[in-house]
């Protein structure tokens, strides 16, 4: 039996729904017989009945107006990625276009017209969406323009972004790599380090299109489906895994006539590395330590196509007619995973047997073609 | 063109609004702004303050929604934003205040006291009260006004005020009985509750039948 000191102490838990039935109870009975506890739940409720509704609550006039009009521009840091972006960024179209004929199925499409959505061309400053792969001469024009912009930042950027924690540096896997339109943006400093521009994803993949409500900015979905907690990366980012990022609205919305080519992005991995030229190859990778050899299990997870991206500089465990498998560590793993989460993709455990040369410990996913 | 987000979940509105939509994110100020002004208006102890603590809490919302990864509710993340506008509200008066007059401390101001508690008639001439609360709720020290308008007013468990602000349940079980204490006392000061139990035995038994 609770002394009366121990009710006493429980009395703002049970006027608050805090309390199992069972201690409920048991404070209904005490107050029974208590005057003192008796008198503060009564004052307590008095007080609760008295205290103004939010209904009540006066808003003054054009509230909602006159935040949307003190919203400063989002902070799109894409600076510190630029020197990278841009450098390769000439030469990788122009091979580009070279390849235009023998690369994959989706850069013709793409050029083309075909693919998904809406395709803009690549271009890396505000053409008007024309042919850009066709006006190969068009591109490397544009780029010194931007080499001054991005070397003015990529200093001031590339310590900004290492000094803020949470943010999610992307690291520049070249290929592909598309040029934001905002020149002007506002850069950095406590905004995100996270669309470092590696890749757009056009409009037709654009994830809210294509998964409207899975992985809500909350990231809920791929954490239910996958792992614990995902934390916005220190230092995510490894060097082993390049990211398509999507662009932020604000930039599409602003009339970036030029979202950069997700085709140019989409070559096969072994062209990345030959056009990056600074890419991390597998093999240079060092050794994974959380790679669990010894556990026997093999995961099979399977990806959207558009998470081909983030493969990209990544020598595929095998491929088939109608996707590639590779193969990550545990430790990979959960960076793609984290990738994934900003980018709103999901990943599911797969159907599909893995390829025969699995190593057991290894996550092996799949990404259709 | 504005596109119209009124019929939007909510999941799709932050993740619309992180990327820059600011239409989606206009719908969020819309939704939440009675529950932010609540707060605000209430921790800041005028509407002016608060419709500018509200307003800074909106943008700091729009500028965090990138990074907002959604561990807590958006509104108990968005309340959290508010209580920190306000205590800078707060500490920026003090500031003004200190060179002007005499200071405020934390535990707020101290305001005289009517004179002692008038008789049973004479409180019930007095105003209601639901706006004795008002002003009670000024003398509290902003920690305690925080957790009570939170619980009384937003209706948080001890949880999500705990995420809100940062602190363990014990914490907010403790603050919340101060401050209701507190209040209480004031409002016995005040002469608005009489001190002594005043309600019939069949009043008391209601009172603790609920909650």
């Amino acid at each position: 039996m609770n002394s009366h000191d121990e009710y006493a102490a429980l009395l703002d838990a049970f006027l608050d729904g805090e309390l199992s039935e069972a201690e409920a109870e048991g404070v209904r009975v005490h107050l029974s017989e208590c005057a003192d506890c008796q008198a503060y739940v009564a004052d307590a409720l008095a007080m609760r009945d008295a205290f103004p509704d939010i209904e009540e609550t006066v808003v003054p006039d054009g509230f909602a107006e006159s935040v949307l009009a003190s919203l400063p521009p989002r902070r799109v840091s894409w600076r510190g990625q630029w020197a990278k972006v841009v450098l390769p960024l000439a030469a990788c179209a122009a091979l580009v276009i070279l390849l235009h004929g023998t690369a994959g199925r989706r850069v013709s499409d793409i050029a083309s017209g075909g693919g998904a959505g809406t395709q803009k061309a690549v271009t890396t400053d505000a053409d008007a969406g024309g042919a850009a792969f066709d006006n190969a001469d068009t591109v490397p024009p544009q780029a010194p323009e931007l080499y001054d912009v991005a070397e003015s930042q990529a200093v001031q950027n590339a310590t900004a972004d290492k000094t803020e924690p949470d943010m999610i540096p992307f690291s520049m896997q070249s290929s592909g790599a598309e040029v934001p339109e905002e020149a002007e943006e506002e850069s950095v400093s406590n905004g995100r380090a996270a669309p470092a521009a590696a890749k757009a994803i056009p409009d037709g993949y654009a994830v809210e299109e294509a998964f409207p409500d899975e992985a809500p900015a909350t990231g809920v979905a791929p954490e239910e489906e996958t792992k614990t907690a995902v934390v916005p990366g220190e230092g995510a980012a490894t060097d082993a895994f390049p990211v398509g990022v999507s662009v932020p609205e604000s930039v599409r919305e602003e009339g970036a006539a030029t979202v950069a080519e997700h085709s140019a992005s989409a070559p096969r991995p072994d062209m990345n590395a030959l056009l990056s030229g600074e890419s991390e190859t597998p093999e240079s990778r060092e050794i994974d330590e959380t790679a669990d050899l010894s556990s026997g299990a093999v995961s099979v997870w399977t990806l959207p196509a558009e998470a081909l991206d983030l493969f990209d500089g990544y020598a595929p465990a095998e491929q088939t007619e109608s996707g590639i498998w590779y193969a990550l560590t545990p430790g990979e793993f959960d960076t793609l995973s984290q990738k994934l989460d900003e980018l709103e993709l999901e990943i599911v455990p797969g159907d599909d047997a893995p390829p025969p040369t699995a190593r057991p410990g290894m996550e092996y996913v799949f990404v259709p073609l | 063109m504005t596109v119209d987000f009124t019929t939007t979940p909510e999941r799709e509105l932050l993740t619309k609004a992180a990327r820059g939509n600011r239409d989606a994110f206009g719908e969020l100020v819309r939704r939440y702004e009675k529950k932010v002004l609540a707060l605000s208006n209430r921790l800041c102890g005028n509407p002016e303050d608060g419709a500018d603590a509200a307003q800074e809490a909106f943008v700091s919302a729009w500028q965090g929604l990138p990074r907002f990864r959604g561990e807590a509710n958006f509104s108990t993340w968005l309340y959290r934003l508010t209580c920190n506008a306000c205590t800078d509200s707060l500490r920026r008066r003090q500031r003004r205040d200190t060179h002007s007059g005499p200071s405020l401390n934390d535990e707020e101001a101290r305001v005289e006291l009517p004179d002692p508690a008038p008789s049973p008639q004479e409180a019930a001439e007095r105003r209601e009260l639901r706006e004795e609360i008002r002003d009670a709720l000024r003398q509290l020290s902003p920690e305690h006004r925080q957790v009570l308008i939170l619980r009384e007013i937003h209706q948080l468990s001890y949880g999500e005020i705990g995420e809100a602000l940062s602190l363990d349940n014990g914490t907010v079980k403790s603050r919340i009985h101060r401050a209701r204490e507190n209040l209480r006392k004031i409002l016995i000061e005040r002469g608005t509750f009489p001190a002594a139990n005043r309600l019939s035995k069949q009043e008391r038994r209601a009172a603790y039948e609920q909650p």
